[in-house]
C-alpha cells in the first residue's frame, strides 16, 4: 500500500505541486490571504488611514488571520425559512469555479495545472458563466428578499457584462489568431495586445469590473440599499467562504485579463530557469492588476442596476462589435494577416 | 472649472485619488502616540484644596448636576466631589469659582472598570493626573501642525 | 389617493408584503445607511410609492430639559441637539437670552461668534458630504476625506473653545474667552488647506460622471413645493429660493460682511450635493474677512438681574437651514417654555411628500434622503 503511493507521489510530483501547490491551492488561499491585506493597506492609504497596525506589530499582518479566526469561531446560522442544503452548499461551492478556471491558465510556459491544448480560452468563459448560477441558488434558497433582489440584480449585471467580455476576448483571438490561451501569450512577444486592441481592452476593463462586483458595479451587493445582496443571511465559516469565492473570482479574472492584454508571463529573463521567471513575471503583472482594481473601486459611485445594463447593452456592445469589425480589417486587410 | 468634457469626467477622479498614495495618514496610533492637546483643552478637573473655601458655587452652577458638596477630614468646610460619568467638561465650574482652586488638565483618558471610582473624591480630585501611570505604553505626543503638503493633514511628534 | 394605503404598522419585519402587491421596506433602525431612525419605503417594485421618515428613537426632550436648566446651564444640553453644529444652534438661544436681557454683545464677540459658527457649517458639511457619498454607494473614500479635512478645524475649534465637539463657548452677553495667542495664522493656513481640498472635491467627487449620473435630475424639488411644503438650508436655495437667515435677517457679524447666497434652479440631489461644497467656499470667504475685520475691544457684558422681555422668537441659519426658538420666561432665570422648529424636521416632511409629485426608484432612495442632509437627533431634540 505504501509503495503504491510512494509509487504514484513520484510519478505524478509535478502535477500534484501543481494541483496543491503553486498555481493551485496554497496559492489561491496564500494570494487571497495577499490580496485582503493589501486590499486593507492599500485602501487605508487613499483614504488617509493607515488600516490595521497592531495585530502582529509588522503592518498588522496578522490582523486577518485574527478576523478569520473570529469568523469561523462564529455560529453558523441557518434561516428558519431557507432551503437548508442549497443554502450552504452553493455558498461552499461559491471558489470552487473560478478556481476551476484558473487550473487553465498558464503561469509559465506550458506551466499550468490542465495541460490542454486547444480551446482554453472559450473553456475559461464557459466554465465562469456557472458562477453567476450559484448566486442565483444562494440568493434564492435564503428566501430573503434582500437576497433575492441581490441575486436577480446579479444576474442582469452578469448578462450585461458577459457579451461585452466575450466580444473583447474574441477581438484578442482574432488578432492572435488562436483560441489557445498560452498560444495568445506567445503572440504577445513583439508587442502586448493592450496596445493594437485598446478599444477591446477598455470594454473588457468595463465588464471586468461587472463580473467581479465592485463598485461602480457592485449593485448586487448594494450595502446602502440591500444590506449585503445576496450574502445578507450569511454567517460565521460560511460567510468566510462566499468572501473566498469573491476574492478566487477577483483572482481568476485578473488572471485572464493579464494573459489577453498584458503579455501573461512574458518578461525579460531574472533568474533563466522560465517556469520561476514566467511566475515571477505573472505574480508582478496581478499584482499591477489588483491595485488598478482597488483605485478604480473607491474612485466611482454606484452606478443604479438599469444604468449599468444600458451601458452594457447600448455601449459596450457595440464597442466590442466595433473592435472586432476593426480587428479583422486592420489585421487580416492592412497588415494582410 | 474642471473635467467639463466626458473623458475628463471618467479619467479625473482615479487620479485624483491615486494620488493620495504619498500622503501620509491623518489617524495616529493611539495608545502608543497621542494628541498633546491645547492650553485651553478641557479635560480631568484638578481641585486645590488648599485653596477651596466650600462656597459651593460649583456645584450650583454644574448644569449635569454632577458636583456634590463632600466633608474631608482635617478640613472645616466642604468641598467639591465630581461625578465624571456625569460631568460634560463643560468648564463652568472652574470658571465661576471664587478662588481660582479649580483647574482642568488635558487628560481625558478616565476609563474605569466600576461607576463608583468614576466618582472622584475631594482627595482624589486634588490629585494631579500622570499620564505615564494612565498610558504606560505613550512613545510620543502629537503636536497638531499644519504641514504644507496638499493632500493630506499630519501631526508632528514630540519625543516624549 | 396615496394616504389611504392599506398600511400596517410592522417594527420588526424588513420586509413586509402589504395588500396590492406593494412591500414595505423597513431602512432601519438596523439598516447599514439608516442612522438613528428609519425609513419606511413602500415600493412597488422598483418603484417607490411612499416615503414616511420614522423619528423619535433619539428624542431627549430637550425642550423639557430647558426649562429646568437657567438659561447658562441650558446652553451645555441644547448643545447635544446636533453635535455637529453646536455653535449654530446655540446661537439662537443665547441671541434670544439676550434679546430677553435686553443687552447687546460687543463687536468682538459678535466677530469671534461668527468665525465658530462658520467653522462649524464647514466641519457640518463635511460630513454631509461624506455621508452623501456614502449612500450614493462609494467606498468610504471621500467620507473618510471628509472626516480627516474636519481634523485641521476641529484642531482650531479647540484651540479657541477648548473642546472638539461641545463647545460651549457663547454665553449669554458675548463669548467665554478671547482668541488665543497664534491663532489667527493657523487660521489662515487650515484656509488655504480647505480651498486646496475642495478643488480635490470637486475634481474627485461632483464632476465625477459616476456621481452625476446617479444624482442628476433624481428627488427634483421644485420651487413652488420647497416653499409649500417649507424645505430648509441649502435644500431650499438649490430650488431657486434665494433665502437665507444670515443675508435676509442677519445676526451676529453677518450684517458687516459681504458675502453670496449659493443658489441654483435645478433643485435635484447633484445640486443639492453640489451647494453644500459652494457654501464652504462661501464660509471660507467669510472666515477671511471676518479675521480681517475684526475689532478690538470686550468680549463680553454682563447681563442684568431680570430680564426685561417676556417672550421671544429668533432665528438663525444652521447647517442645515433655518432654526427658529421661541422662548418665554416668566421674569425668572430660566425659561417657562422653549419651543425649537428645527431645520431637519422640515426636511423630513418634503422627503416624505416627494414620491407624490414624481417617480422614485428604490435604488435612489438612500442618495435622495441624504442629499437633503437628514440628522435624526436635530428632528428628535
Amino acid at each position: 500500500m505504501l509503495e503504491w503511493i510512494n509509487e504514484f507521489i513520484s510519478r505524478n510530483l509535478v502535477t500534484l505541486i501543481k494541483i496543491l501547490g503553486f498555481p493551485g491551492l496554497i496559492f489561491i488561499l496564500v494570494f487571497i490571504i495577499f490580496a485582503v491585506w493589501y486590499q486593507r493597506k492599500y485602501l487605508a492609504r487613499l483614504m488617509l488611514r493607515m488600516g490595521p497596525v497592531h495585530a502582529g506589530k509588522v503592518l498588522g499582518w496578522l490582523q486577518l488571520i485574527a478576523d478569520a479566526l473570529k469568523l469561523l469561531a462564529k455560529e453558523i446560522i441557518v434561516p428558519r425559512e431557507s432551503m437548508g442544503k442549497i443554502f450552504l452548499l452553493s455558498a461552499i461551492t461559491l471558489p470552487v469555479v473560478p478556481a476551476a478556471a484558473i487550473a487553465l491558465i498558464p503561469f509559465a510556459k506550458n506551466y499550468m495545472i490542465l495541460s490542454v491544448k486547444g480551446f482554453t480560452l472559450p473553456l475559461f468563459l464557459a466554465i465562469m458563466t456557472l458562477y453567476p448560477i450559484l448566486i442565483v441558488l444562494m440568493g434564492w434558497s435564503a428566501n430573503n428578499k434582500f437576497t433575492i433582489i441581490g441575486a436577480f440584480r446579479s444576474i442582469y449585471l452578469d448578462i450585461a457584462g458577459e457579451i461585452p467580455m466575450i466580444l473583447s476576448a474574441i477581438g484578442v483571438m482574432l488578432w492572435a489568431g488562436s483560441y489557445d490561451l498560452q498560444e495568445i501569450i506567445e503572440a504577445q512577444k513583439s508587442i502586448w495586445f493592450i496596445v493594437p486592441q485598446f478599444l477591446g481592452f477598455i470594454v473588457f476593463l468595463i465588464s471586468y469590473l461587472a463580473m467581479i462586483e465592485k463598485v461602480p458595479f457592485d449593485i448586487p451587493e448594494a450595502e446602502s440599499e440591500l444590506v449585503f445582496g445576496y450574502k445578507t443571511e450569511y454567517t460565521g465559516a460560511v460567510f468566510l467562504d462566499t468572501m473566498l469565492g469573491d476574492y478566487v473570482n477577483l483572482l481568476a479574472w485578473a488572471l485572464l485579463m493579464n494573459t489577453l492584454y498584458f503579455g501573461g508571463y512574458l518578461g525579460p529573463s531574472i533568474t533563466g530557469d522560465p517556469i520561476i521567471d514566467g511566475s515571477i513575471w505573472t505574480l508582478v503583472k496581478l499584482i499591477i492588476i489588483i491595485t488598478l482594481t482597488f483605485t478604480i473601486i473607491i474612485s466611482y459611485a454606484r452606478l443604479r442596476i438599469d444604468q449599468a445594463v444600458r451601458l452594457g447593452w447600448n455601449y459596450l456592445i457595440p464597442l466590442g462589435v466595433l473592435n472586432i469589425v476593426l480587428t479583422v480589417f486592420i489585421k487580416y486587410i492592412l497588415l494582410g494577416g | 472649472m474642471a473635467g467639463k468634457n466626458f473623458l475628463s469626467r471618467v479619467v479625473t477622479p482615479f487620479f485624483v485619488v491615486l494620488k493620495h498614495v504619498v500622503n501620509q495618514p491623518v489617524t495616529h496610533k493611539y495608545p502608543y502616540e497621542r494628541l498633546k492637546g491645547f492650553d485651553r483643552t478641557r479635560g480631568r478637573i484638578v481641585l486645590d484644596i488648599e485653596r477651596c473655601i466650600g462656597c459651593g458655587a460649583c456645584g450650583w452652577i454644574c448644569p449635569d448636576s454632577a458636583i456634590q458638596m463632600k466633608f474631608v477630614e482635617g478640613s472645616k468646610v466642604t468641598h467639591p466631589a465630581i461625578d465624571f460619568l456625569k460631568c460634560s467638561f463643560c468648564g463652568l465650574c472652574v470658571e465661576i469659582c471664587p478662588r481660582e482652586a479649580l483647574k482642568m488638565t488635558n487628560v481625558v483618558e478616565l476609563a474605569e472598570d466600576e461607576y463608583r471610582e468614576l466618582v472622584y473624591t475631594p482627595e482624589k480630585l486634588s490629585i494631579e493626573p500622570n499620564l505615564k501611570d494612565i498610558l504606560p505604553m505613550m512613545k510620543y505626543e502629537l503636536e497638531p501642525v499644519i504641514t504644507p503638503r496638499k493632500m493630506g493633514y499630519s501631526r508632528r511628534r514630540i519625543e516624549k | 389617493m396615496k394616504d389611504m394605503l392599506p398600511y400596517r404598522y410592522h417594527p420588526f419585519n424588513e420586509i413586509v408584503e402589504l395588500e396590492g402587491g406593494l412591500f414595505q421596506v423597513n431602512m432601519g433602525p438596523q439598516h447599514p445607511i439608516s442612522g438613528q431612525g428609519r425609513f419606511i419605503v413602500i415600493t412597488d417594485g422598483e418603484i417607490v410609492y411612499k416615503i414616511e421618515m420614522d423619528i423619535g428613537y433619539s428624542h431627549r426632550g430637550i425642550e423639557k430639559i430647558l426649562e429646568n436648566r437657567s438659561f447658562i446651564q441650558g446652553i451645555i444640553p441644547l448643545e447635544r441637539m446636533v453635535m455637529l453644529d453646536t455653535s449654530n444652534i446655540v446661537m439662537g438661544y443665547v441671541m434670544a437670552v439676550e434679546k430677553l436681557y435686553g443687552v447687546e454683545p460687543p463687536p468682538r464677540a459678535q466677530y469671534i461668534r461668527t468665525i465658530i459658527m462658520e467653522f462649524n457649517r464647514i466641519i457640518s458639511h463635511l460630513y454631509a458630504l461624506g455621508l452623501f457619498a456614502e449612500s450614493a454607494g462609494w467606498n468610504p473614500a471621500i467620507f473618510l476625506w471628509t472626516t480627516a479635512d474636519r481634523e485641521p478645524v476641529l484642531d482650531i475649534l479647540e484651540m479657541i473653545t477648548g473642546a472638539r465637539w461641545s463647545y460651549s463657548f457663547f454665553i449669554p452677553g458675548g463669548v467665554r474667552a478671547d482668541l488665543p495667542n497664534g491663532v489667527k495664522e493657523r487660521i489662515l493656513t487650515t484656509l488655504d488647506y480647505l480651498e486646496n481640498r475642495v478643488r480635490v472635491y470637486e475634481d474627485a467627487w461632483i464632476y465625477n460622471e459616476t456621481f452625476r449620473m446617479r444624482t442628476e435630475g433624481v428627488g427634483v424639488l421644485p420651487r413652488s413645493k420647497a416653499i409649500e411644503w417649507g424645505a430648509a438650508g441649502p435644500n431650499l436655495r438649490v430650488s431657486g429660493v434665494p433665502y437665507d437667515t444670515r443675508k435676509n435677517e442677519p445676526y451676529a457679524a453677518y450684517g458687516e460682511l459681504d458675502f453670496k447666497i449659493v443658489t441654483h434652479t435645478a433643485g435635484d440631489s447633484y445640486r443639492r450635493g453640489w451647494a453644500r461644497v459652494e457654501e464652504i467656499k462661501v464660509s471660507i470667504d467669510i472666515i477671511r474677512q471676518a479675521i480681517e475685520n475684526m475689532p478690538e475691544g470686550r468680549i463680553r457684558v454682563a447681563l442684568p438681574p431680570k430680564p426685561v422681555e417676556e417672550e421671544v422668537l429668533t432665528r438663525v441659519e444652521s447647517a442645515r437651514g433655518e432654526i427658529n426658538f421661541y422662548v418665554y420666561t416668566e421674569g425668572r432665570d430660566r425659561p417657562y417654555r422653549v419651543k425649537i422648529s428645527p431645520a431637519s424636521f422640515r426636511n423630513f416632511y418634503v422627503i416624505e411628500m416627494l414620491p407624490t409629485i414624481q417617480t422614485i426608484r428604490f435604488a435612489d432612495v438612500p442618495p435622495i434622503i441624504y442629499s437633503f442632509d437628514p440628522w435624526f437627533l436635530d428632528a428628535d431634540r
